[in-house]
């Protein structure tokens, strides 16, 4: 085996570099702590949806005609074809989730202050891409709830002021939904936002090991903050195991409950009420707040008011202050902006109920 | 402040649970042996460990009751009787319990009825109709078999039922009074494509079959006249294949009545679902009994965890001019 690996560091130079990646040192009070294996979490998740993702893609009929029967035949004639689909249903609920608590970790601990700006900013647009990957995944089964929920949300997009018409027609290929808009979100769904991902991921995790974990900011840990242990094997077990336990629990969730697949998409159907998935609930919660012309407040301003702040955060918080209860502003305004969302989302659920 | 990233966590993961289960309300099952109602419009089979035709089986306690609301088929007919039925399912086969209300057991089917010179046939049966569409059908599951295999001609006698595609199939499950009941199984048949609109009744055809089913008993004589007759009961509205006899004229009175068909149970696709049907104080309950997949080709495959959209049709002595039907969607799901 030795000569097998001296082959090819020879060849690739890779030994060193990958050296360095499995020695790493990480401060030992994020060892074995929940709020430190988000991130590893969040990549374990990524992966189980490339690779459910890609088996699902062997089966798949990216066509109006065949998308919605090649997802029945998975769902209830091919093998083992539930287990894969639930697993990648429930896996971009718990990315949506992992990502979420990872950003609030982030924020919490002000891991997003000089010099970590670029990694917050990474982490938003992660986010970001994630909701995407939900949004584009939807319409794909080609069902009733995909194919109103797609509808409602391209219309959204499109009440944009002047490009929302453009918005519209980029998303859906035309002006109605069809095998433009399923090829279109098809392709964004397995080709671009995986790349993008990705991509975001080796940016993410070098800037992280560029700057080194955000300083502790409990005594407690500061006092461990000089002693160090191996990412591997360490850091790299703990996050594997948390991923296993991960995965045991979306298998346990698609056996409860198989992944829904409604009925085939109807387009000239005149009684179905779209409904949204569960993480897009609050933002149509909001929108029945912002009526008629009041409709772009929902639309355009909070969410450009959201992101954008996001995205300013670590240049305007620039004190050096990480402990959050001596920010109360900023902890405050977070815990608000949380419970709305569990509001919305509660009060959204029981009117789709 | 771990307390407080906990406290998040476990309330986010709770939204995350609740959303995911979301899908599925799980109707609480019966107490004090009176069966749960259902979600609207939605029947939920009930997975027990066998299943029969038995009408008063223990596990109807458990099942849920949808009610169906029937309208006439023709928009200038009273509506129908609401409709009770309730699923349950085992390993292998589906069992389905209609009930609803009809003053009369009506057996009259093409009855011969003799008045002391001539012949008249006549008479309408009582019969109850599921159909299933075979494979995916987004027009069926999203506006029901009243907008999408009817047709909507005023004129009554340029109505037919069937598909508007040659590609687009449903299973018929056609249980009469007279003409199935009493050999223990439904009609299994087909509505396809019309593709002679001269003759209405073509998209409606019989499963295969090897071997019995029902006979029309006529001699296929100018004016016609029975073939067969019963040889144990002059008065009989049902003629069982094993009890026919050639027909005697000089054995039948003025007023005297001889079935229009000979029944046999059917061999084969055609005779797929048996049936048990007791009409006892102003009530219907039949019961219907079918493999899940038969795997003949002119069936409906149903796979537990599969929700299937359905239609359901009823007539009091009607026949299909003036049967009521479920205008609504009603969607077959498994707990």
């Amino acid at each position: 085996m030795n000569r097998i690996f001296k082959w090819i560091d020879e060849r690739t130079g890779l030994s060193g570099p990958v050296r360095n990646f499995l020695n790493y040192p990480v401060p030992k009070y994020v060892h074995r702590n929940f709020l430190y294996t988000l991130g590893g979490l969040t990549l374990m998740a990524f992966l189980f949806q490339i690779i459910t993702g890609i088996l699902l893609a062997f089966y798949y009929d990216p066509s109006t005609e065949g998308a919605y029967n090649s997802v029945d035949y998975i769902s209830f004639q091919l093998p083992l074809g539930w287990l894969v689909r639930g697993v990648h249903h429930y896996g971009s609920s718990a990315m949506v989730i992992l990502v979420s608590l990872h950003m609030l970790r982030t924020y919490y601990f002000s891991a997003y202050k000089k010099p970590r700006e670029l990694n917050w900013l990474t982490g938003v647009l992660l986010l970001f891409l994630v909701l995407a990957f939900g949004f584009t995944g939807y319409l794909l089964p080609w069902d009733q709830k995909g194919y109103w929920a797609t509808k409602v949300g391209t219309e959204i997009a499109g009440s944009v002021p002047l490009i929302g018409n453009f918005l519209i027609r980029i998303m859906r290929g035309g002006e109605n939904l069809g095998q433009a808009t399923l090829t279109r979100f098809y392709a964004g769904h397995i080709l671009l936002l995986p790349a993008s991902v990705a991509i975001l991921i080796v940016a993410h995790i070098f800037q992280l090991r560029h700057h080194g974990i955000a300083p502790a900011i409990t005594k407690k840990a500061q006092a461990q903050a000089k002693t160090f242990i191996p990412f591997f094997p360490d850091w790299a077990i703990t996050d594997t195991a948390a991923g296993l336990g991960l995965l045991a629990l979306l298998v346990y969730m698609t056996w409860a409950n198989h992944a829904p697949l409604e009925f085939p998409a109807d387009p000239t159907s005149n009684n179905y009420i779209p409904r949204p998935e569960w993480y897009f609930m609050f933002y149509f919660q909001l929108l029945k707040y912002f009526p008629g012309a009041l409709e772009p407040i929902a639309t355009i301003l909070i969410p450009l008011f959201l992101f954008g702040s996001m995205i300013l955060l670590p240049f305007v918080d620039r004190s050096e202050e990480r402990r959050p209860w001596r920010k109360p502003v900023t902890t405050l305004v977070s815990l608000f902006y949380i419970i709305v969302i569990i509001v919305f989302t509660v009060l959204a659920m029981a009117a789709y109920a | 402040m771990k307390r407080l990233l906990l406290a998040e966590t476990l309330a986010l993961s709770l939204a995350f649970v609740v959303a995911a289960c979301g899908g599925a309300t799980p109707t609480a099952p019966g107490q004090g042996g009176s069966a749960p109602a259902g979600k609207p419009n939605t029947l939920t089979a009930v997975k027990v460990d066998a299943t029969s035709v038995d009408a008063a089986a223990p596990y109807w306690a458990q099942s849920p009751k949808l009610e169906v609301t029937t309208s006439g088929a023709a928009p200038d007919k009273p509506a129908g009787p609401k409709v009770t039925i309730q699923a349950a399912y085992d390993g292998q086969y589906i069992v389905i319990r209609s009930e609803w209300a009809d003053a009369t057991n009506s057996l009259q089917d093409d009855t011969w009825t003799w008045d002391g010179k001539a012949f008249t046939q006549g008479g309408e049966q009582d019969f109850i109709a599921f159909i299933w569409p075979i494979g995916n059908n987004a027009t069926f599951a999203s506006k029901g078999c009243a907008a999408t295999c009817h047709n909507s001609s005023a004129k009554q006698d340029e109505w037919w039922m069937g598909s508007d595609s040659a590609d687009v199939n449903y299973d018929g499950w056609f249980w009469m009074a007279a003409r199935t009941n009493a050999v223990s199984y439904t009609d299994d048949i087909r509505w396809v494509n019309l593709t002679d609109p001269k003759d209405m009744g073509s998209p409606r055809v019989d499963d295969a079959k090897d071997s019995g089913g029902p006979e029309e008993n006529t001699d296929g004589a100018t004016p016609p006249a029975p073939k067969f007759m019963s040889a144990k009961d002059m008065q009989a509205l049902i003629l069982l294949e094993a009890d026919k006899v050639p027909f005697d004229q000089k054995m039948l009175v003025a007023g005297g009545t001889v079935p229009g068909f000979v029944l046999a149970k059917p061999v084969g696709s055609l005779g797929d679902v048996e049936a048990k049907g007791v009409w006892a104080d102003g009530k219907w309950v039949v019961v219907q009994r079918r493999l899940l997949n038969t795997t003949h080709p002119d069936d409906a495959v149903l796979i537990p965890s599969k929700p299937l959209p359905f239609g359901v049709a009823v007539a009091d002595a009607a026949g299909n001019l003036d049967h009521k039907i479920a205008k609504d969607v009603l969607t077959l799901e498994w707990k």
